[in-house]
């Protein structure tokens, strides 16, 4: 299998102000760019490195705040900047490092290889535009079509997305379709071009359970029926990740804390995150007293990043190493990554 | 730890110190306008103490006979004759010191007052130009030029905050109610007062300065009564968005009665995207007042006024200071006043900019 | 008039709550949408009953129909109906009731909102935002207000030295907690949760669903637990209620719903969860 994407050492950072108030920093976003010797380094993303394969669906899983989401708007560029910046690190796009790429050269990226959507089709859509300009605008981009061929393929996207009524829902503005057809219509045009990777962040979050699922099939169709396609999902919810994803990545406080194959990683977790995340999930085909197992504390805000492994003061499983050493991410078994100290056998256990 | 009342507040203010330009500009018209409060004893031709044979007088508190300083008139013609009237503290100042007895007089700074007629004292006709003792001149009365633009600041500045201040006051109660209640209230109200603002100010104020005379109070009530339209439409859509929040829900579902939703949790809610308008709104009631003076249904002479120069200056533009002085005034104060505005925008601007590559 | 189990807190009879939007205020005839048709469940003391359903199918609608909390707009909202709260020595039809005779009863049911973040007023203190429903609804002086209040926030997980502080200081999570706060400080018998998890992390989620039911134990609390996640519900549930369309589909014990549902929908409902194990 040929890598279609390597992310090496991605790192991520946001310069903003900070305003004491209180006894807590908070950061307040200035314009001020001259000031940036001023500013604080927000690690949004810190040393991310992980590979996609051609054919392979990847979850990258994590709450608000573990920077999942900055890793998606990396790999295609649409980092705000200010106040954001891609500090270091390489993201190799079939052999090709996208982040040295000039805006000209991106645009060919962009939508063409690598096609992306969104979490709330609602706001991604035009509201003032039919369905059919935009997505015409899309199959527009790359060759001189004559009228019909573009209504072709237009149809035919829509029809690969699982569209029948192709006629009604290409005539319609997006808000006289539902939540459903909207996130399918966002689908058809990111294909529109053909691309090679799909970026899907949190595609199915604000839809509904069943419509989530006719999504998340058709997603898993798309794959299938496309040669050399892959896919990679972002989303919170693990659920989702065990139905459809090959590999999974485990975010929290920028950095990557476990990564594995779906099966090893349900079957086998191993970093404490993963395992209290996965408890998280009430298990309803257990007839269980009324509590679940919960993390305490509270996600970090990025800006205030505990010392040591940033898992550490909400962890069942601490050692004083904890507090101050931040683990490596090391193989412990074959392709399962961990970043914990609990596995690593080179440093001193307590 | 310091924790400040109202840290939102708090931030902005530390954002808006920030914005040099605004916060100076806010610094200078303050400084300016508190001097403006105590400008007599600045500007003005009542002399701050007089000590005379013993006895300390405060003309600027009280008004005094020239017989009581047994003032003589300085007048050529008239030289030595027993002064009547009002006692003229310069010429007091000069027959003191000729005098020495040890009498003496405290003048303000700049000597002379905006409604005191100057022609005794200086040559020629008025008005005058600009000289070393009167720095702009004397209008077509003789009146100190100088003297009164700087009592116009005031009036003009205390005019349009009032104005503001009331105008936003009726706005707020008016534009509160409409988007709190909805329904047919708000559908009449808004009928009603679109009707209201289709009023010309122009015209209303010309057939009132018939009737009555118009004086600063009466002047005040019309602008307020006919101002206070526009702010409600934004309040309106401040509430209404307001309302469809949570916390007002959840205000009504633990028990709070309407006006205390109102008051206690939109208002402070809603008021804050108006605040950054106050500052523009304060320059449209400057400029108001000025093109009222300056068509005569303003302030009743001989209040000292930038638009009642500027219409001197009109009528005969070789004197040119009567126009440019009034003019270059109102220019500065309205500047300061929209970097304050623009400072104040921009600091309760809740969004940072952003640029996408 | 047919005899009522004083053991229930919260009886819902034939409940339907339509939306009339007219063109214009002045036009007698309007369009009735009716989101919620002849919806009827009853609540007993400490019972959690679960509602169920996909967006639109009028859940939200019928927490907000209970406690009369519609906007007073254009559009008006037609509630039919019984809704009985058990005052405690009576029963009281909420439906008849005007909204200035429902303040006295508001007390004694109250309710959380789906989003922590615009839920509680900005400007105000925790402490002020906890001990308001005090000031409206007893008699207490300030120092048994504040006694009150830090209680409360003892039980909900927030250290009482954070009285002054301001919710912008708080996480998604901690904010939901002190909008629970807030409900808990009169003496309520039932609260209704809608959607009280869906804007948090999921770590947050167990955390706040686990308080939920302590504090049910603690403080002998029905609650009404609008939701649209069906794991969720059933793991802090009584029974269950699935919603479609306006009218419940589907009602009885968790357990049996989950395991033995009768209902297309409900099943077509447990088979859409992506469940961490294997569905059978």
């Amino acid at each position: 299998m040929m890598k279609l994407l390597e992310v090496k050492n991605l790192n991520v950072f946001f310069f903003v102000d900070s305003n004491k108030i209180g006894d807590k920093n908070i950061p307040s976003k200035r314009n001020n760019i001259k000031k940036l010797k001023n500013k604080i380094p927000v690690k949004a993303v810190e040393d991310v490195s992980f590979d996609i394969n051609t054919g392979e669906i990847l979850g990258i899983a994590g709450e608000s705040g573990s920077g999942k989401s900055v890793i998606s708007h990396s790999i295609i560029n649409l980092i705000p900047s200010p106040p954001g910046k891609i500090m270091g690190g390489e993201i190799l796009f079939k052999g090709v490092d996208i982040l040295k790429l000039t805006s000209e050269e991106i645009k060919n990226i962009r939508g063409k290889e690598i096609g992306i959507i969104f979490q709330d089709p609602m706001v991604s859509l035009n509201p003032v535009l039919k369905i059919k300009s935009q997505i015409n605008e899309a199959i527009m981009l790359d060759k001189n079509l004559t009228k019909t061929e573009i209504e072709y393929i237009a149809a035919e996207k829509l029809n690969e997305a699982g569209i029948t009524d192709f006629e009604t829902v290409l005539n319609s503005y997006p808000h006289q379709l539902s939540g459903g057809l909207r996130q399918r219509v966002m689908i058809a045009m990111a294909l529109s071009r053909n691309p090679s990777l799909l970026i899907a962040d949190e595609p199915t979050t604000a839809l509904d359970v069943t419509i989530q699922k006719q999504i998340l099939d058709l997603l898993i169709n798309v794959k299938e029926n496309r040669k050399c396609f892959s896919i990679l999902l972002i989303t919170h919810n693990l659920g989702i990740i065990k139905k459809i994803c090959d590999r999974v990545l485990i975010m929290y406080g920028g950095k990557i804390q476990e990564s594995a194959g779906v099966e090893e990683l349900f079957g086998n977790s191993m970093h404490p995150y993963t395992i209290g995340l996965i408890n998280c999930f009430p298990n309803p085909n257990i007839i269980s007293s009324n509590r679940i197992m919960e993390i305490p504390g509270n996600v970090p805000d990025a800006i205030d990043y505990p010392k040591g492994c940033k898992f550490h003061p909400r962890c069942n499983k601490v050692m004083d190493l904890c507090k101050n050493t931040e683990p490596e991410l090391l193989e412990i078994k074959i392709n399962h990554f961990v970043r914990c100290h609990l596995y690593n056998k080179n440093s001193g256990t307590d | 730890m310091n924790k400040s009342r109202f840290p939102l507040l708090k931030r902005r203010w530390t954002k808006f110190k920030n914005l040099k330009r605004g916060y100076y500009s806010l610094l200078i018209l303050v400084f300016l306008y508190f001097i403006s409060l105590i400008l007599p004893l600045f500007i003005g031709n009542s002399a701050i103490i007089v000590k005379y044979e013993g006895t300390y007088y405060f003309p600027i508190f009280k008004y005094f006979n020239a017989s009581e300083f047994n003032q003589t008139s300085r007048i050529k013609k008239e030289f030595g004759k027993v002064l009547e009237g009002e006692a003229n503290y310069r010429w007091l100042k000069q027959q003191f010191n000729e005098q020495g007895k040890g009498n003496f007089v405290l003048l303000p700074l700049y000597p002379f007052g905006p409604n005191e007629n100057l022609l005794d004292e200086i040559e020629g006709n008025p008005p005058h130009s600009p000289s070393s003792t009167h720095i702009l001149g004397t209008d077509d009365r003789g009146r100190d030029v100088f003297a009164r633009l700087a009592y116009g600041f005031n009036i003009s500045i205390s005019f349009a905050m009032i104005v503001t201040f009331f105008t936003y006051l009726v706005g707020f109660i008016v534009g509160a109610f409409l988007g709190f209640y909805g329904g047919k209230i708000d559908f009449f109200g808004l009928r009603l007062i679109e009707i209201w603002s289709t009023l010309p100010l122009i015209y209303v104020l010309i057939i009132v300065s018939s009737i009555i005379k118009p004086n600063f109070l009466w002047l005040t009530l019309i602008l307020i009564v006919f101002g206070w339209v526009g702010i409600t439409y934004y309040i309106r859509g401040e509430v209404l968005r307001e309302k469809a929040k949570d916390y007002v829900m959840a205000a009504l579902a633990i028990g709070a009665p309407d006006f205390k939703v109102i008051f206690k949790h939109i208002m402070p809610n809603a008021l804050v995207p108006v605040i950054s308008f106050a500052p523009f709104a304060v320059v449209g009631y400057i400029t108001a007042l000025v093109s009222l003076d300056f068509l005569g249904f303003g302030l009743p002479p001989p209040t000292p006024s930038w638009g009642e120069l500027m219409s001197q200056g009109i009528k005969n533009t070789d004197y040119w200071w009567l126009v440019t002085s009034p003019l270059a005034a109102q220019f500065s104060t309205l500047l300061l006043i929209v970097f304050i505005g623009e400072a104040v925008r921009e600091a309760f601007d809740p969004k940072p900019y952003i640029r996408y590559k | 008039m047919e005899p009522i189990n004083t053991n229930n807190i919260l009886i819902v009879k034939n409940l339907g709550v339509s939306y009339i939007t007219r063109k214009n205020i002045f036009s007698l005839k309007g369009n009735k949408f009716s989101a919620v048709q002849d919806v009827s469940f009853s609540i007993s003391k400490g019972e959690t009953l679960g509602l169920v359903g996909e967006s639109g199918c009028g859940k939200s609608t019928i927490a907000k129909g209970i406690l009369k909390l519609f906007n007073k707009n254009l559009n008006e909202a037609e509630i039919l109906g019984e809704i009985l709260l058990n005052t405690g020595d009576k029963f009281v039809n909420l439906q008849k009731l005007k909204n200035s005779e429902m303040r006295k009863y508001r007390n004694l049911i109250q309710i959380i909102f789906q989003d922590p973040y615009s839920t509680l007023n900005p400007r105000f203190t925790i402490g002020k935002i906890i001990e308001e429903p005090l000031l409206y609804n007893t008699f207490y002086d300030k120092k048994k207000r504040i006694e009150k209040v830090k209680y409360i926030m003892d039980s909900i997980g927030i250290s009482p030295d954070k009285i002054n502080s301001y919710p912008y200081e708080f996480s998604g999570g901690q904010r939901q907690r002190i909008s629970i706060g807030r409900a808990l400080a009169t003496e309520l018998k039932i609260i209704i949760a809608d959607e009280p998890l869906s804007s948090l992390d999921v770590s947050i989620q167990a955390q706040i669903l686990n308080l939920l039911s302590d504090l049910q134990k603690e403080f002998n609390l029905s609650m009404l637990f609008i939701s649209h996640d069906l794991s969720v519900v059933k793991q802090i549930c009584n029974n269950i209620a699935v919603m479609y369309n306006g009218q419940i589909v589907e009602y009885g014990p968790s357990n049996e719903v989950y395991f033995h549902p009768k209902k297309e929908y409900t099943k077509l409902l447990i088979s859409s969860i992506p469940g961490i194990e294997e569905n059978k």
